[in-house]
């Protein structure tokens, strides 16, 4: 308890967590890329064809780790905003900021595999669904979170805006998924997460575990790399990065 | 409390009354987008019918965006928000006064107008009836949850696209229950779950709202 | 194992590729963007603290000299 106390008290200070993270970025690289490979290769050579959907299933590896992702990240900006309103530590708004993006992205990427899914097995490119639709939703908040946070010219007041919108939506996202889901359902059941265990060929579901678990790795990657950024530029008029440039200049 | 309450309420409205372009100019917005829908489609009796809720919601909608980016940024240009910072009266009280004076002038309008909007849609009685029973239960969610959104606009300058960004995402539940309930009725389903639902958002927002705008304003402010 | 049958996924191809690519796109892009700035801001503070020193070194050697 006492060592994770001092890491957490360690990871507040700007300083120290440019250290842990530039010393955590490598390391993060090579983890996440190679489950990633090992991943893609079981899931695109491994894994066998799936007898309803024929290999267009094999979509299912970029598409529900990057959708689980896309929350998840939501999750973490929202639980950020809250440290940072109520402790009002520095490094907690840095996170929440920087994890807004590599947020989107996921979205994004969750979004448009999925309309190459839907393409073969529903016949279209787009269903107006409860998942793709509450995914859609979730784009949206985070496209307000980045335009908000974007528009301030002060940073103080940004990152408790920032934070108060991110806390408000994390309180309605499960409202909107819920009325969402209400309002119309296509989406296959989910595969996964069921109580009975996975509906899922042990052989197909291995790569999927992988992949997400890769994935998440690859977020804890970028967001350490825009964060370690971020802590540069706030903190470009403090003598420890004055220090630290001129360090890597004299080596 | 109440008095107060009452009294910021008061000066609210009837600030509003003075400028009357803040009801009319939203409430005409209204009705031509309402009447805009029919031209673009067609005048097909079964069509509008069928869209006609979920028209009337979305005009709803957008004409309360209209008016959200004003509803604290008269008082806040004249400093009279600021001066509040410094009485007994909290923000809390300002900004739940101030969402009450907004609703009755800019959303109790486009409630009154509905049925005239409905009969154009050729929608039935008990449609209009669930319409404006939805517009009453929802309307006062979408100003509370728009409040949060105008006060963390309040000083930008281009606020009015950025709140409807970030507030018309959070608005997709109150417009799925409100237009799914006119829809509902027309073929002759229950909506009690809609009407409860709908009612549950309202006394949800009303309990959490005025406080994140109230910290949303006090962090506008800068204080 | 077939090359020809694995990239032709089942008929698939146009759908199942797309997919993996553009992820692969996305993920690099979202590594390789912020290292660069990294690697851009370092530079950026390194000329501005340098162009500081050399001011203060010029105002010191000013006020000595009268």
């Amino acid at each position: 308890m006492n060592v994770l106390l001092k890491f957490y008290h360690r990871l507040g200070s700007p300083r120290e967590f440019y250290k842990i993270s530039s010393a955590l970025i490598p390391w993060l690289g090579w983890t996440s890329l190679i489950l990633i490979l090992l991943a893609s290769y079981l899931g695109l050579v491994v894994a066998p064809s799936d007898y309803q959907q024929g290999d267009s299933y094999r979509i299912i590896y970029v598409h529900v780790p990057s959708a689980w992702l896309s929350m998840f990240i939501y999750v973490v900006l929202a639980v950020s905003a809250a440290i940072g309103l109520i402790w009002r530590m520095k490094m907690a708004y840095v996170i929440m900021i920087c994890s807004a993006a590599p947020g989107a992205w996921f979205t994004m990427v969750a979004l448009i595999t999925g309309s190459l899914w839907g393409k073969p097995m529903w016949g279209t490119w787009w269903e107006w669904d409860a998942r793709l639709t509450s995914e859609l939703l979730l784009m949206f908040l985070y496209i307000g979170i980045i335009a908000l946070y974007n528009s301030f010219d002060e940073r103080r007041v940004a990152e408790k805006s920032t934070a108060i919108l991110a806390i408000v939506g994390v309180i309605n996202v499960p409202i909107i998924h819920y009325s969402v889901e209400w309002w119309n359902t296509l989406h296959q059941g989910s595969t996964v997460m069921r109580a009975d265990g996975p509906a899922m060929d042990v052989r197909m579901l291995w790569p999927l575990l992988i992949m997400a678990f890769g994935f998440n790795l690859y977020y804890g990657l970028t967001l350490m790399q825009r964060a370690r950024n971020q802590v540069l530029v706030q903190e470009a008029r403090s003598s420890w990065v004055q220090s630290l440039v001129t360090e890597r200049e004299q080596q | 409390m109440t008095s107060t309450l009452y009294r910021l309420f008061l000066r609210d409205c009837k600030h509003h009354l003075r400028k009357q372009s803040d009801i009319l100019n939203p409430l005409c917005f209204f009705v031509i987008i309402c009447s805009l829908f029919p031209l673009g489609l067609s005048a097909d009796r079964e069509l509008l019918n069928t869209i006609g809720g979920g028209v009337i919601w979305v005009s709803v909608l957008l004409s309360m965006m209209m008016g959200l980016n004003q509803i604290f940024r008269d008082d806040y240009e004249a400093g009279v928000l600021e001066q509040f910072l410094f009485t007994h009266t909290t923000l809390t009280q300002v900004a739940l006064a101030k969402i009450a004076a907004f609703w009755c002038l800019s959303a109790l309008p486009m409630i009154i107008l509905a049925p005239v909007m409905g009969t154009a849609y050729h929608l039935n009685g008990d449609q209009i009836l669930v319409l404006m029973m939805g517009l009453t239960l929802g309307t006062p969610t979408l100003a509370l949850l728009g409040s949060i959104g105008a006060a963390l606009t309040l000083n930008l300058k281009n606020g009015g696209v950025l709140l409807a960004i970030l507030i018309l995402p959070l608005f997709a539940p109150v417009l799925i229950f409100g237009a799914g309930m006119v829809s509902a009725v027309g073929m002759g389903l229950p909506v009690n779950a809609q009407l409860s639902l709908l009612g549950a958002l309202m006394f949800g927002s009303l309990s959490l709202a005025p406080f994140a705008t109230s910290f949303a304003l006090k962090n506008s402010l800068d204080y | 194992m077939n090359f020809a049958d694995f990239f032709a996924m089942g008929g698939y191809a146009w759908y199942v590729w797309p997919s993996w690519l553009l992820t692969a796109f996305i993920l690099l892009w979202n590594v390789i963007a912020p290292q660069r700035k990294h690697r851009q801001l370092l530079q950026q503070l390194r000329t501005q603290t340098k162009r500081e020193h050399l001011k203060r070194a010029r105002q010191s050697n000013r006020s000595q000299s009268p």
